[in-house]
């Protein structure tokens, strides 16, 4: 039976990294706001950028993704909905990309979360999907920024299992003429940071912060490792998706190497205390797309219903699986654009996101899948199809959701929840009761 | 209204629609001597080249009856025109003559379509699915790196044909591919001019359907009837109607045009591929073939996908004076309205003009409601004539 529960929008905070994350980021904002106050120039990047050069040239900058959440958390959905119909544009697609835009649109932007995004100097971006191109050249307009494109080139390369090569052989899977094409990019990029801000990008600096993101990500990576392994699992995504996110952000910086392995030490702990998340777990699953950041509470009510353990999603897998790449020395600039020209593939391009989420439905001993198919993306294309049949063909019974998860307003809470209750009811639980 | 019948007198429209209206007898006529096919998805297909190894090209076309295959394997974000263009391909009905399929950078679907088609290739081997190729050129931005990066595509390509057809494609064959070419988008030049401004003698309807028709027939021969054509054209009354730039969701057949028609509205230019954006622009005969290819894409209008915000407000208003248009009409299918993001600043020059905007949304294709978009289109008409 249904249990009446009042879903707020509050998250579980069990683990005490969250906590350092979570407080880190106003504080590293307030610094940042007064380096930027002070004369400093300020980079505003699609999280799909190298951020790894700007942190190791010292320009501040924020990542529009990561603003879009503060935003979200803060409840500014409908401020920006408003701001961008009065400039004549529709405020139902492409809402999550747009948010920034509307940001830039904002002549109170002071009244913003933490005193409002200072204005942007530069603007860094790579190619994306049309809309999301013409909403970043508005953008780049309405801040009066200087704009960096990196060009994209398609994937021509399929590797089976790309994870087994990613870490050694990323020139492999990547591909020469596409790995050339992204180092040059890298070093336009690089080119034109030097030009704009007057600093130089020191080479050893580089390889340094590279090393950094290597050992940050391994941290995810044993992290992610335990929770695999470990029934019931120590922590759910609700635990651990904001320490995730927020030391991403900070890739390649020593705090945000702590930060990973401050996570990765209290999970080890708990799980070697046979902590569980979910005391009663029964079954795992795995969620695929974008987290619901404005909702993560949604997930309890599985937790305590059916023991249902949401343990896995793409933040920490990726950080687990996408960003490794060792050997950096011999040319640090090439091996980052591998790095980067492959992140999106990951998500976006078969066979690479089935196979990545099917492996990671084994190691992680999952009992099924939720799949957030956004509603208002005109591009959204992952092969969505390919991606269920391979989890359904494995053995992993999945359920699609489709929603706006950047919009509150728009979230249907009895629709989303009644879905996940027939995957878990009618798919999963005959199954294993079958067994 | 629609085709009038001085239209369907002409001889040479005839031929056009013949072959419109029943491409897999046209693109079988093409074959008669055996030539191999290449399907071309996307507006940016050097088709120069395919014909210069000897090799016919063809602009694939929607599927606009069922779309199992569409409804099957697509997400529910792909607009009506790339679920019609995919069953095409899916559907099996032009296996027998699609021995190469090539699609283009056009659009941010159409490199999905590439990977989705890939892939099912790859997992279902028993399907008959052609030899797919993409051809990545970098549209948006008209800098040396776009530059540089098209012409190396472009010599990729040749390379990749030049296997396909097994023999060398010179220098000379590209030449004579792009001097037929040239005169062909002459030609449709030259004729397209006759739409235009007050003295416009012909439909949307008419011009999609002979232009979209001479995709279908050998380059020589089609240069020949859009010239006879447009000579005959010369005569025809005066379309009183009002004239329209058409942008938005590309229409494949008349039935949109054809239905503003009927409702006062007349087309009289498109920045689409079925249309007028299809011959804006020559390619360069006066330098090597390769680097003429290349750059052309530099050239041309840009288009909605792949435009800037920027370049499109410059240049909408500027062709909308060009063609003598009266307004603009924004025709967007379902879950393809990125067109909204190049409105509101083409509005702030177009409202300096004096110039109104039809914005139709949520549409498909075929059309759901005929009925509602009349009164739609019936009302616009009578909206910019009364205020003129
Ligand atoms: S189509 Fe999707 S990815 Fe592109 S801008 Fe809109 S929401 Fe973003
Ligand atoms: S300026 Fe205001 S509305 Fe805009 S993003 Fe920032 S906080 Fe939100």
């Amino acid at each position: 039976m249904a249990e009446e529960k009042n879903y707020e929008t509050r998250s579980v905070k069990k683990l005490n990294t969250p906590k350092l994350t979570g407080a880190y980021q106003k504080e590293w904002f307030m610094g940042l706001r007064a380096r930027i106050e002070a004369g400093e120039p300020f980079a505003f990047v699609g999280a799909n950028t190298p951020m790894e050069i700007l942190q190791a040239m010292d320009i501040p900058f924020v990542v529009n993704q990561w603003w879009t959440a503060i935003c979200a958390a803060k409840q500014m959905g409908p401020r920006f909905y408003d701001l961008l119909e009065q400039a004549g544009y529709r405020n139902d697609i492409c809402s999550y990309c747009a948010a920034a835009y509307a940001c830039s649109l904002d002549n109170k932007r002071e009244e913003g979360p933490w005193g409002g995004l200072p204005n942007p100097t530069l603007l860094i971006n790579a190619e994306s999907c049309s809309s999301g191109m013409k909403i970043e050249e508005l953008m780049t307009e309405s801040f009066g920024a200087d704009s960096f494109r990196i060009h994209h080139y398609h994937q021509d390369v399929i590797t089976e299992n790309w994870w087994e090569k990613s870490l050694y052989d990323w020139e492999e899977l990547v591909g020469k003429k596409r790995i050339d094409f992204y180092e040059n990019e890298l070093r336009l990029l690089i080119s034109f940071l030097e030009n704009k801000t007057g600093r130089k990008l020191d080479m050893n600096r580089l390889v340094e912060t590279l090393n950094n993101v290597n050992e940050q990500e391994g941290y995810f990576r044993k992290t992610r490792d335990i929770i695999a392994k470990t029934v019931p699992a120590p922590v759910t995504v609700t635990d651990t998706v904001n320490a995730v996110m927020q030391s991403q952000w900070h890739r390649g910086t020593r705090w945000g190497v702590e930060m990973a392995k401050s996570l990765y030490e209290e999970v080890k702990d708990l799980a070697e205390r046979s902590v569980a998340a979910v005391p009663n777990e029964k079954i795992r699953i795995l969620w695929i797309g974008r987290g619901l950041w404005f909702n993560l509470a949604f997930y309890q009510h599985f937790e305590e219903k059916f023991g249902a353990a949401f343990i896995w999603t793409m933040y920490l897998g990726l950080a687990a699986d996408g960003y490794l790449r060792y050997n950096v020395e011999e040319n640090p600039i090439r091996s980052l654009a591998s790095r980067f020209s492959f992140l999106e593939d990951i998500l976006h391009v078969p066979p690479f996101n089935n196979q990545w989420f099917v492996k990671e439905a084994i190691n992680n001993q999952i009992d099924g899948v939720v799949f957030l198919v956004p509603e208002n993306c005109m591009n959204n294309g992952d092969f969505s199809y390919n991606i269920i049949r391979s989890l359904e063909e494995a053995g992993f019974p999945v359920c699609v959701l489709r929603a706006d998860p950047a919009d509150a307003k728009k979230w249907s809470q009895e629709n989303m929840v009644a879905a996940v209750e027939d995957l878990i009811e009618n798919r999963i639980l005959p199954k294993k009761n079958g067994r | 209204m629609s085709e009038r019948s001085c239209v369907l007198e002409s001889a040479a429209y005839s031929e056009l629609k013949k072959a419109f209206e029943n491409k897999r007898e046209a693109i079988a006529d093409l074959r008669k001597e055996g030539k191999k096919t290449v399907f071309m998805l996307g507006d940016d297909v050097p088709e120069e080249i395919i014909m210069a190894a000897g090799m016919i090209p063809v602009r694939l076309f929607g599927c606009h009856g069922p779309r199992p295959n569409a409804d099957k394997y697509l997400e529910i974000s792909f607009g009506a025109l790339w679920r019609g263009l995919f069953e095409t391909v899916m559907s099996g009905e032009y296996a027998d003559m699609m021995d190469y399929l090539v699609l283009s950078n056009s659009s941010d679907i159409i490199q999905k379509l590439f990977y989705y088609l890939t892939e099912i290739k790859r997992t279902e081997p028993n399907r008959k699915l052609p030899v797919i190729e993409y051809v990545d050129y970098l549209l948006m931005h008209r800098d040396f790196r776009c530059q540089e990066r098209n012409l190396r595509e472009t010599k990729e390509f040749i390379e990749k044909v030049e296997k396909w057809s097994g023999k060398k494609i010179t220098d000379e064959a590209l030449s004579e591919a792009i001097k037929v070419c040239n005169e062909y988008k002459q030609a449709l030049r030259a004729f397209s001019s006759l739409r235009y401004g007050a003295d416009s003698r012909i439909n949307g309807s008419e011009a999609l359907t002979a232009i979209a028709g001479s995709f279908y027939l050998d380059k020589k021969q089609a240069t020949k009837l859009i010239k006879n054509l447009a000579k005959e054209a010369e005569s025809w009354p005066k379309v009183d109607a009002l004239k329209v730039l058409y942008t938005g969701s590309m229409q494949e057949t008349a039935e949109v045009y054809e239905l503003m028609e009927e409702n006062g509205i007349n087309v009289i230019t498109e920045d689409k591929l079925f249309g007028d954006r299809y011959a804006d622009c020559d390619t360069d005969e006066t330098i090597p073939p390769a680097r003429a290819i290349s750059s052309r894409y530099h050239n041309r209008f840009p288009s909605s996908e792949r435009g800037t915000v920027k370049e499109r407000a410059r240049c909408i208003p500027e062709r909308i004076t060009e063609v003598g248009a009266e307004a603009l009409v924004i025709f967007m299918n379902q879950k393809d309205e990125s067109y909204i993001w190049d409105a509101p600043k083409q509005k702030i020059e177009l409202d300096k003009m004096g110039i109104k905007i039809l914005t139709i949304e949520d549409q498909y294709y075929p059309l759901r409601d005929k009925a509602e978009l009349a009164v739609k289109f019936a009302q616009f008409a009578e909206t910019v004539k009364g205020g003129n």
